[in-house]
């Protein structure tokens, strides 16, 4: 059954592989013809125009399609994601690793403190329905929960960093700091952050509060509660023992899959806030038209969206021994 | 008749349900009238930049002196007119789908549901911008398939679990006994009462597109074709930095709250929906 789901995760990675690679290479006018047909036009013979092409891009355009895909597959399965196009000479698969540290501590911690908060907050709603707390919650989580990050990312650099200057506008660091393990860079990569992680946490902990808030609920009419009560369990005690990790429980499953959402989502932050991750490099990809990198960049967020949907359920898995891998497919 | 009234004492009852209502049926006036009332394209003052509020100016002026006021208004043409095609082609796809897939199980349901489950797995934002660099997008309606491409998928699951519990039911049992033949029973006496679930769909797929096509506007990865509010956004960012600069806040603030009015009253409106199609909930109306 494990091995089943695992196969699964690699049957969804190679249909991401496949559909990336037909989609760009398909397309009249793709990248490759085109750069060839560039070549060509400049005088070097084809031979020599063909083999430029296999090296940008890794792929023999003489070759036959089913030819290039095979050989497309194994040289992704090596580690070799070609050569960007506007960065010359420098790998897809170096520039991913200099973007992806900052993409996974903006991601992580937005992930952490919008959960956290989420789940607080939650709780007291649940408590508290219908008191004027949970009557201004509901509502405002339900309207930030379906506003896309790109709204709350301009609303907060234009507040904090264009009408009251409390943080930087852009960039991950200040100038003129010395990269490493020193006070005054790692004060400085917060205070950058700050903007970037507030926009993720507006636009995800309404949701962590709507879905605490009713897993709580549900949880507090189960009879395993009231038999507590009946025993004269104190109430404080009874939330942290039997209410939360009860109703916090379904919640993690969301919380692994929304990392990988999440990844998807960094291209707009990242943009705004002019900050160096994945998701910036995928925005400059897209409008340089820098079809390896786009590629290298697309698998890599896919695939950390099916190995998280991947962690996910075995994590359910340990974490709720009711549940067994035939229910969850 | 009763319907209407039905409806009318649900949105009477509730405040918020009414001014969703309203605010709804002026964007749609707005979509469908909005540019008649600017038949020489969006005023403008060259000499009066970044204007604030004023009777000639409503909201102000933009980075080049246009008339923010009249691109909002311009603007919710495309904008409302991609949302609803895109609207209408995921609900097409996801309940096509989802009716297939619940109604004749097997190799069909396994094909539809491996398919789905891919596409659900798939981020949506970098699919479509991969898909926008690729593909040469112009006009409402490609656009509109573009936003559908991924936007199935939730909706195909819910109407194909609504399928496997309505397919046991006895008047089902009894059409088949009846050889009504797979088709009209399918589409004839199952879909039917879906309907009202479809419906509450239809408006929160609306505010998914809208979010869609705002987004690859302002990121500038679709070729800016018309006046609409996701363009506005990617110009107050990219031209002459007005992003940067404190004067520009109503030519920013003006499509953010068109977005966000846009997405709180569809959000609202569904719910009210919700109340007129749930019997359990319709009660507590009845006068």
């Amino acid at each position: 059954m494990l091995l089943k789901r695992i196969g699964m995760a690699i049957l969804m990675i190679w249909m991401t592989l496949t559909t990336t690679f037909f989609l760009v290479r398909l397309m009249p006018g793709n990248p490759m013809t085109l750069k060839l047909h560039t070549f060509l036009k400049q005088g070097i013979p084809y031979p020599i125009a063909v083999k430029r092409v296999q090296m940008l891009f890794g792929i023999n355009a003489h070759s036959p399609m089913w030819q290039q895909y095979l050989s497309y597959l194994w040289e992704f399965i090596r580690g070799n994601l070609g050569i960007s196009i506007q960065y010359p000479g420098t790998s897809v698969l170096s520039l991913i690793g200099k973007a992806l540290p900052w993409t996974v501590f903006t991601v992580g911690v937005s992930l952490f403190l919008s959960f956290a908060i989420g789940v607080a907050l939650g709780t007291i709603g649940a408590y508290r329905r219908n008191g004027i707390f949970d009557r201004i919650m509901s509502p405002l989580s339900a309207l930030l929960n379906g506003v896309p990050n790109y709204l709350t990312g301009t609303i907060l650099l234009f507040i904090f960093a264009v009408v009251v200057i409390w943080f930087p506008q852009q960039g991950p660091y200040g100038t003129g700091l010395n990269p490493g393990f020193n006070l005054p860079y790692l004060g400085s990569v917060l205070y950058h952050g700050a903007l970037p992680i507030g926009s993720y946490i507006l636009s995800q902990f309404g949701g962590w509060y709507l879905l605490m808030k009713s897993n709580t609920l549900s949880t507090l009419g189960q009879d395993y509660i009231s038999g507590a009560k009946s025993f004269g369990i104190p109430s404080g005690k009874i939330m942290q023992s039997y209410v939360a990790p009860n109703a916090i429980l379904p919640l993690f499953t969301n919380l692994v899959l929304s990392l990988g959402f999440m990844f998807g989502g960094s291209v707009f932050v990242e943009t705004i806030f002019s900050y160096p991750g994945i998701g910036y490099l995928f925005g400059t990809a897209t409008s340089n038209r820098d079809y390896p990198l786009m590629e290298g960049l697309f698998a890599l967020i896919t695939i950390t969206v099916i190995v998280s949907n991947l962690i996910a359920d075995l994590f359910y898995l340990k974490l709720d021994p009711r549940i067994t891998l035939e229910d969850l497919n | 008749m009763n319907a209407l009234r039905l409806l009318w004492s649900i949105l009477r009852k509730k405040p918020s349900y009414l001014i969703a209502t309203i605010i709804l049926v002026f964007f749609a006036f707005l979509a469908i009238f909005g540019p008649m009332f600017y038949p020489n394209g969006v005023p403008s003052n060259p000499a009066d930049l970044y204007a604030p509020p004023s009777w000639q100016w409503p909201l102000g002026t933009d980075y080049a002196g246009n008339s923010t006021f009249a691109q909002i208004v311009i603007g919710a043409r495309y904008v409302l007119s991609v949302a609803a095609l895109a609207a209408v082609f995921t609900m097409f796809i996801g309940v096509t789908l989802g009716v297939l897939s619940g109604f004749f199980g097997g190799a069909v349901d396994t094909v539809i549901m491996r398919i789905t489950d891919f596409i659900l797995t798939l981020p949506s934002y970098p699919l479509l911008i991969i898909i926008a660099a690729t593909v040469p997008i112009s006009g409402p309606v490609p656009m509109a398939l573009l936003l559908s491409i991924n936007s199935w998928g939730g909706l195909a699951r819910a109407i194909r679990s609504q399928v496997l519990s309505l397919k046991k039911q006895d008047y089902i049992e009894a059409a088949r006994v009846l050889r009504l033949g797979s088709g009209h029973i399918a589409f004839r006496q199952i879909m039917p009462l879906m309907m009202p679930y479809i419906v509450m769909h239809l408006i929160l797929a609306v505010t998914g597109a809208v979010y869609g096509e705002t987004g690859l506007f302002f990121l500038g990865i679709v070729p800016i074709e018309a006046t609409n509010w996701g363009v506005m956004l990617n110009y107050a960012y990219s031209q002459a930095g007005a992003i940067y600069s404190p004067s520009s806040v109503f030519y920013l603030a003006s499509p953010l709250a068109a977005i966000l009015l846009l997405q709180l009253s569809s959000v609202t409106f569904s719910d009210a929906l919700n109340d007129f199609f749930n019997p359990q909930l319709r009660s507590a109306y009845a006068d």
